[in-house]
């Protein structure tokens, strides 16, 4: 299976501006800049596209995970921060926090940190990002 | 290397007569010179010039080249082995005539009897009188370029081990950090729960308290406790400082005690256990905490990396010369042939992407085969590739009593009593059996162990 998504830049780093279109059409044609990525500006930016994806690939895995154990989550919630900093090597996304907050029915706290744990370190992004992912989870029953 | 001919003038050159004493220094000049050649350490070469034709050669490269001096004479230099061929000679001979000076860091050189020689060659364009002749100077370095390639090879082989031991780091850092991490989860979770905000005029009450949390917690640090005493024993093990307390020991309790151990990991995955202990005699002379070791790390092993449902096979039976023979197979992901030649070093696993699947250290099989040798055994592998599972086999000389015998008994169950793996003499006794007769005959279980 191949998902895409395609970006057109015009113009210089500084002084130019993008658009992002995704195959579903769920962007299409977003704008995003030098500012939009690095200061502020209307527009997305590159590294809260890997924080979204990361946040909904892990819930879902999450869900996976604890279905697997017979819990069947009523909502999970889940802020996924991306941290990008100017290294020496360049900019560079450092590190993934994901913050957890969940309502699994009849789930120990134990049950819901393995699945947790479980789904962060298998969910398919997670295994694509080459970075650390730390995590905080809270659980409502 | 010979000390250089050491001739005094002075004593030579006699009182008598200038021009007797002029003939006399030219000759003491020549003897000099002369012996310098003759004693040299490296090959000379004098060539004419014009035609490239030897006119002189010192013995030592006579010796280097086995030919003897008249069949030097009136050769070119590709003639005696020193250019592979006439165009290669032309060409070192045409650089020599414009620039009067040739260098090669490392000629090969094939003598009469086409041994290969490593040379330097140094060649350069000198006068004598009104003739131009070339003074080639070859120092045989064959023994300098086998200690460059030794070297060569021996950084090879070091810069292999630093990244080696980067990556044994680096899968020891991960291994470490993965149940830091989830305690870390954990006590985030209770401290969220511990502290969250109360509604003003609601009854607080306190927080349930989950006893499951404590048991994660546990299982967690059970699981560094038990990283740190593989590294712990590996680091003996490597050090030879073994200590082993060899005492008569029925491996069929060993292996009881190993598979009790691991069945919390076996009920997880549901994965079925065919346990039959066949052998007549299977009292070897061992150290019982380290033959457990040998056997945990097996069936863990096995247990490891077969998936839900599968199925891991615990066998032993006697062979022919009085041993005892244990396999471990299982239905597991199999070991590519190339592998089975690392995978009992240490760090090692089947492949890389066993690690970041499966976890661990690549120790468990190190560590098990270097074990079973110091009890003077054997481990093996097999296994029919990927996805086709995986057959271990330890074989031990059977019979051995305390006191050093390793005769097979003629029962070895005779020769020892068989206790409850549970029992905590047992496990303080390391298994040791004194003597006392139960009669116990071989057992086999047959997917569902019964595990005393």
């Amino acid at each position: 299976m191949n998902r895409n998504a395609s970006a057109v830049w015009k113009g210089t780093l500084h002084e130019g501006e993008g658009t992002l279109t995704t195959e579903s059409g769920v962007l299409s044609k977003t704008q995003y800049s030098y500012r939009t990525r690095f200061t502020e500006g209307i527009g997305t930016n590159p590294d809260e596209l890997i924080a979204a994806s990361l946040g909904g690939c892990f819930s879902m895995a999450l869900s996976n995970e604890l279905g697997i154990c017979g819990l069947h989550p009523k909502s999970i919630e889940t802020t996924a921060t991306a941290t990008l900093e100017d290294l020496t090597a360049g900019w560079t996304l450092t590190h993934m926090q994901l913050e957890v907050h969940a309502s699994v029915p009849d789930a120990s706290q134990a049950r819901f940190m393995e699945a947790a744990l479980a789904a962060k370190a298998n969910c398919p992004i997670s295994r694509l990002l080459k970075t650390t992912i730390s995590m905080t989870a809270r659980l409502d029953r | 290397m010979k000390s250089p001919v050491s001739i005094s003038p002075a004593k030579l050159v006699p009182d008598s007569g200038r021009g007797n004493s002029l003939e006399l220094g030219l000759d003491v000049s020549e003897l000099r010179y002369r012996r310098l050649f003759e004693t040299a350490q490296d090959g000379i070469l004098i060539l004419d010039a014009d035609s490239g034709k030897i006119i002189d050669v010192n013995p030592f490269l006579l010796d280097l080249l086995d030919y003897p001096f008249e069949s030097v004479i009136g050769l070119q230099l590709w003639e005696i082995g020193l250019f592979k061929d006439i165009a290669a000679n032309q060409a070192a001979f045409e650089k020599l005539q414009s620039e009067e000076y040739i260098r090669y860091e490392n000629l090969p050189l094939r003598t009469k009897t086409g041994r290969e020689i490593q040379v330097e060659f140094v060649s350069n364009v000198y006068f004598v009188g009104r003739a131009r002749v070339i003074q080639c100077n070859i120092r045989d370095i064959t023994a300098r370029a086998q200690f460059q390639a030794a070297s060569k090879s021996h950084a090879h082989t070091l810069q292999l081990a630093v990244k080696a031991r980067h990556e044994a780091n680096a899968v020891l850092f991960h291994e470490l950090r993965n149940p830091l991490a989830a305690i870390s989860s954990m006590i985030d979770l209770l401290d969220v729960g511990h502290n969250e905000v109360r509604v003003a005029g609601q009854t607080e009450l306190p927080p349930v308290f989950d006893k499951s949390a404590l048991a994660f917690i546990r299982r967690n640090v059970q699981s560094l406790v038990r990283l740190v005493d593989q590294l712990l024993n590996f680091t003996h093990v490597g050090n030879e400082a073994l200590g082993l307390k060899l005492v008569k020991v029925d491996a069929h309790e060993v292996i009881r005690l190993a598979l009790q151990n691991l069945e919390s990991q076996q009920d997880r995955k549901r994965i079925g256990i065919d346990l039959r202990l066949q052998a007549r005699h299977s009292h070897i002379r061992a150290d019982a905490l380290k033959l457990e070791q040998v056997l945990s790390n097996l069936i863990g092993n096995a247990l490891k990396f077969t998936a839900r449902d599968g199925k891991v096979s615990i066998f032993t039976r006697n062979e022919p010369g009085g041993k005892l023979v244990i396999e471990v197979s299982d239905t597991g992901i199999g070991i590519p042939r190339e592998a089975f030649s690392r995978i009992f070093s240490p760090f090692e696993q089947g492949d890389s992407s066993i690690h970041s699947r499966y976890g661990g250290l690549g120790l468990g099989l190190s560590i098990a085969r270097t074990l079973t040798k110091a009890h003077g055994g054997s481990l093996e592998v097999e296994s029919e590739g990927r996805g086709k599972g995986a057959k271990f086999t330890a074989r031990f000389q059977i019979g051995g009593s305390v006191s050093g015998t390793a005769d097979i008994p003629s029962d070895a169950n005779s020769a020892g009593f068989v206790p409850s793996a549970n029992d905590p003499i047992l496990r303080q006794h390391h298994f040791a059996t004194t003597g006392a007769s139960n009669g116990t005959s071989p057992t086999s279980h047959q997917l569902n162990p019964n595990i005393q």
